[in-house]
């Protein structure tokens, strides 16, 4: 993988400068072919910059009734 | 005892237990991804992690979030985009010998799969160590290489790896506590065994704890269980 273009290692030696001690990063699939995973970091940048929200997701669908009802009553019996 | 220390506290523990052993559990994780086929979940919920010594009082990844920015300099940062890879990412600044901050920047994604990215990302606060840190420009090529494929190295010594592993396995104990796994899997064989019920106990249980069934699948599991029951041992 060349992940080793300019902007991207431009990108990252300016945080070092700003004083970054430590980058770490979750890879949320490895089906994406790597040149779009490259694609991706490239845009990093625009993901923290560009798009800020205040919103987390929320719930949609809950565990059915009696599926509940089981797992607290194993939860309870411990 | 407080709830946000004791899951806390157990996520560290099982973390640094895991990376002290994680050769032998590379081996079977390996094994597990190859047998373990549930797909990701497409549905958002919001169940709060269970606190084993009082179900009553609940903490969840943002109550634990929000006593970390307390604690700290910690910034959680969602931003309203959709990746196809980068899930989240970590970053840690130094301002002084002992102060740090901390940005955890989240992508856009179900409510099961944003709790797990994001709980992988806390643990690196926890787990951080010079050693480990990531700072030059070709660490982070290699982590992000071995990210992507961890067959191409998953015996692989370097200590940014190891880290990334054990913060995925510390997560794991954060949204679902060793501690509860045995009830847990006696729910999932009732509720398979349930003829009313047309969802897998699998299913139902991410449902409950809002967790991606292929995590609890691979958590219940014989393959999960043994690599959990040896970093406590």
């Amino acid at each position: 993988m060349n992940t080793t273009s300019t902007s991207f290692q431009e990108w990252f030696d300016k945080k070092k400068e700003n004083g970054l001690t430590d980058f770490k990063l979750a890879i949320s699939s490895t089906d994406v072919p790597n040149r779009e995973v490259q694609a991706e970091l490239m845009n990093i940048q625009a993901l923290v910059d560009g798009n800020r929200t205040t919103k987390l997701p929320s719930q949609s669908v809950s565990v059915s009734k009696k599926a509940d009802e089981i797992i607290c009553r194993r939860i309870g019996d411990m | 005892m407080n709830n946000f220390n004791y899951f806390r506290d157990e996520a560290i523990k099982q973390a640094k237990n895991i990376y002290d052993k994680l050769e032998s559990h590379n081996k079977m994780l390996r094994e597990a991804k190859e047998n373990i086929n549930a797909g990701s979940p497409t549905w958002e919920i919001r169940t709060p992690i269970y606190d084993p010594i009082n179900t009553e009082n609940q903490v969840n990844a943002i109550t634990l979030c929000r006593k970390l920015i307390e604690d700290s300099n910690l910034n959680i940062i969602p931003v309203d985009t959709v990746s196809k890879s980068v899930a989240a990412h970590f970053e840690q600044y130094t301002i002084s010998d002992s102060q740090y901050t901390y940005d955890i920047t989240l992508t856009k994604h179900n409510y099961c799969l944003t709790r797990f990215y994001l709980c992988k990302e806390l643990l690196h606060i926890f787990l951080h160590t010079p050693e480990s840190s990531t700072t030059e420009h070709l660490e982070l090529v290699k982590l992000i290489a071995f990210l992507i494929d961890t067959y191409i190295s998953i015996d692989d010594k370097d200590c940014q790896t190891r880290v990334d592993h054990a913060a995925y396995f510390g997560a794991i104990e954060l949204l679902i506590p060793s501690t509860l796994v045995p009830a847990l899997i006696k729910a999932r064989n009732d509720i398979d065994n349930d003829g009313e019920l047309t969802d897998s106990g699998n299913l139902e249980i991410a449902r409950k704890l809002g967790v991606p069934e292929y995590i609890v699948e691979f958590r219940l599991s014989e393959v999960g269980q043994e690599i959990y029951n040896s970093a406590l041992s």
